[in-house]
């Protein structure tokens, strides 16, 4: 057979070519990826959970003496946070081979191996404990648990909803940041006691690149606090309710970029792409968990699938109402749950699309660009509150006019973004070219 | 009662913690002993009431300066398990002093009175929030700049610098 | 319900572990890990009168400068000790005994 010369692509220069490569890369693999794959994820995620709550709660009963109950949501959130665990690792593998154009585990578990990580924990237990010679044998015992237990101690203060949290603190959302900040400690330990340079080097670089980002985290959490005037997470779900355009993240222009460095940052701290040079696979074999096999290297990796959804479960809350709908219905823990999946599916999304970038490439865009950033972002929402104050409005019906508006111009540029996904499958023949079109994973 | 137990075992977590740095030859063994005291400290504080200064505590110490001295511990010790001695006639001193001392402190301590109130149950962050801002504006705006001048003045004095010449071992140190 | 006197005993005994730890190591890290001990104590005490009703809530905030104090005091003491590793090559106070450099 002959080659037929086609017509070449169209040449775009500048800032057309910018979009024209955005309009692609959204419409080419984003549409498929929700058309395909995300609602087989999502729906058995929410599943799951639903029926395991479901089958806690009927154990729960206020004839029973507190501690009894404590003890049964400890463990049943202990138990979430596994679940949430599994079904992240096999969400990953499912969600990382669609991106790349195949279908992720298939054979394990009859439908879309489902018991995927129930297979990969089974061999990860029957693995040869090995400890190096030289390595400080207590300290490397103690590292994975100090870096699991934190994440799992975050949930206590999670609220899924108004009555569906542990403990309902004054300071919970301070109590998650803490929590979230143990785990440096567990990592570093863990590069340090293998007595290997190369782990050695992957914990020096993840302890600067945590403790760095948790400072843009703390701020932009803070510019949501400023603009709601608690800590306590029940509280700032609550400043919520009363439908989409009171969600946190169109309270004010500046919240509106703070949701977006939050993620950034958040995404940082869980040492997941584009900020995984941690756990390089590709430069230092496995990073600080090199030396790690067997149940040790499970519980790391149960760490970061736990610290995500904290993460994006604190996200949820504090930006996108919490446990709100957003179309008024009922609110239930329903939508967290949802809301919350979806962020982690963004996060998985994030990681198989966008490459790895260098140390210092990551500890520059922390000190010169977010840090800055964000501290505009809480001075700018602490001042804000001067105009948006209820006490005193501008005129009545204010805060109601202000808050619809940013609603609004908020949705717009969501809507902006889809446009232009939309742009991009229509025309990603034209954008592409002939030739690679065949390979998009929509094709 | 149950507060009296979880009172013992913070208390006992963080003094066991002191006398295993004491005893313990393993600068990085110590760090982590640090780390323990520290979170068991925090967890007084739960137990007081103050959740506040216990998740600060937890977020600025062992998220901080914890972190900060297992760096400092990684940079400068060449070795896996550096071993520190100290010698007889430091030890039978070292005994003596914190025995006086100890002994001295807890007669005071135990026999002193005070006019104590009621027991404030806690203390929500928006009531430290005002004091912050009220009473105690001038200390909070003296440490927001003695924050400024460490941040200047460590940046400064860790800044790279050219390699010492004759920065060669001393004779007798292995740490 | 426990009252004053077992949080200023256990502040007391971690006040002697400390200056015990700073008087008996040798290395410079050790001695800043001893006066966190005297840090802490400190702050627990503070804490604990302020919740006996002794000074009402400039306890609480007294006890959050000395946390702030100490993490600023650390990070200075540690650029100061690379400094003296950077010249000697080793933490070993006991070689720091020449006012050159």
């Amino acid at each position: 057979m002959t080659y037929i010369p086609q017509r070449p692509p169209v040449q775009y220069k500048g800032l057309s070519l910018v979009i024209a490569r955005l309009a692609t890369w959204l419409g080419g693999i984003v549409i498929p990826l929700l058309l395909q794959l995300a609602w087989p994820v999502f729906i058995a995620a929410i599943v799951v959970i639903v029926a395991f709550v479901w089958v806690v709660g009927r154990f729960i009963n206020p004839l029973l003496p507190w501690i009894v109950r404590d003890f049964i949501v400890v463990v049943g959130l202990l138990a979430f946070a596994c679940i949430v665990a599994i079904i992240g690792i096999w969400g990953e593998r499912k969600v990382a081979g669609r991106i790349q154009s195949r279908l992720g585990p298939m054979r394990t578990g009859v439908w879309h191996g489902w018991a995927q990580s129930l297979a990969d924990g089974l061999k990860f237990v029957q693995k040869e404990d090995l400890i190096p010679r030289e390595a400080d044998g207590p300290l490397f015992r103690l590292a994975p648990y100090i870096a699991l237990v934190p994440a799992f101690c975050a949930y206590l203060a999670l609220p899924f909803g108004v009555g569906w949290v542990f403990r309902d603190a004054d300071v919970s959302l301070l109590f998650v940041l803490a929590m979230l900040a143990i785990e440096v400690l567990g990592v570093i330990m863990g590069g340090w006691a293998s007595n290997s340079k190369w782990s050695l080097y992957g914990a020096m670089r993840e302890g600067c690149q945590l403790v760095s980002y948790e400072i843009p985290m703390g701020l932009s959490l803070l510019a949501a606090v400023a603009a709601t005037g608690s800590v306590s997470l029940v509280q700032l779900g609550e400043a919520q309710s009363g439908g989409w355009f009171s969600w946190l993240i169109f309270r004010n222009p500046f919240l509106f970029f703070a949701f977006f460095t939050y993620y950034v940052a958040s995404l940082a701290s869980c040492k997941r792409s584009p900020f995984d040079l941690p756990e390089g696979e590709s430069e230092l074999v496995a990073g600080f968990h090199t030396e790690y096999s067997g149940f040790r290297f499970v519980m790391f990796f149960f760490a970061e699938y736990v610290a995500m959804f904290a993460v994006s479960a604190l996200a949820t809350i504090i930006f996108l109402g919490g446990w709100h709908s957003p179309v008024g219905g009922p609110s239930t823990p329903l939508w967290f749950l949802i809301k919350s999946t979806f962020l982690v599916w963004v996060q998985m999304w994030i990681r198989w699309t966008l490459p790895r970038i260098r140390i210092d490439q990551v500890m520059h865009a922390c000190v010169k660009y977010l840090l800055p950033f964000t501290l505009l972002l809480f001075l700018g929402s602490s001042l804000w509150q001067l105009i948006d104050n209820p006490t005193h409005p501008v005129f009545e019906g204010f805060a109601h006019l202000l808050h619809y508006g940013l609603g609004v111009i908020g949705l717009l540029l969501l809507g902006l973004y889809f446009a232009g996904m939309v742009y991009g499958y229509w025309n990603r023949n034209r954008l592409v070219g002939q030739m690679a079109r065949k390979h998009l994973p929509g094709a | 009662m149950l507060e009296t137990v979880i009172f013992f075992l913070f208390a006992a977590v963080a003094v066991v913690a002191g006398l295993a740095i004491l005893l313990s030859t393993n600068i990085v063994r110590m760090a982590y002993w640090l780390i323990a005291m520290l979170i068991s400290v925090a967890g007084l504080y739960f137990l007081m009431g103050a959740y506040f200064l216990g998740v600060i505590q937890i977020l600025v110490y062992v998220g901080g300066v914890a972190v900060l001295l297992v760096f400092g511990v990684m940079l400068t010790s060449r070795q896996l398990a550096p071993r520190l001695r100290p010698g007889p006639g430091e030890a039978l001193w070292l005994v003596v002093v914190a025995t006086v001392l100890l002994i001295g402190l807890i007669l005071s301590v135990t026999h002193a009175r005070f006019d104590q109130g009621a027991i404030v149950a806690s203390n929500s962050v928006a009531e430290i929030g005002h004091s912050l801002l009220g009473d105690f504006l001038g200390p909070f705006e003296l440490a927001s700049v003695l924050l400024l001048v460490a941040l200047l003045g460590a940046a400064y004095l860790a800044r790279p610098k050219a390699p010492v010449q004759g920065a060669q071992q001393r004779k007798g140190t292995a740490i | 319900m426990i009252g004053l006197t077992p949080y200023l005993v256990l502040a007391a005994i971690l006040v002697v572990l400390g200056i015990a730890i700073i008087i008996s190591k040798r290395n410079a890290i050790a001695m800043l890990i001893g006066v966190e001990f005297i840090l802490n104590a400190a702050a627990l005490n503070l804490a604990a009168f302020s919740r006996h009703g002794i000074g009402a809530l400039s306890g609480q905030t007294a006890a959050l400068f000395v946390i702030v104090l100490a993490a600023a005091e650390a990070v200075v003491a540690l650029a100061i000790f690379l400094n003296f590793y950077h010249t000697i090559a080793t933490v070993d106070i006991d070689q720091g005994d020449q006012l050159k450099g």
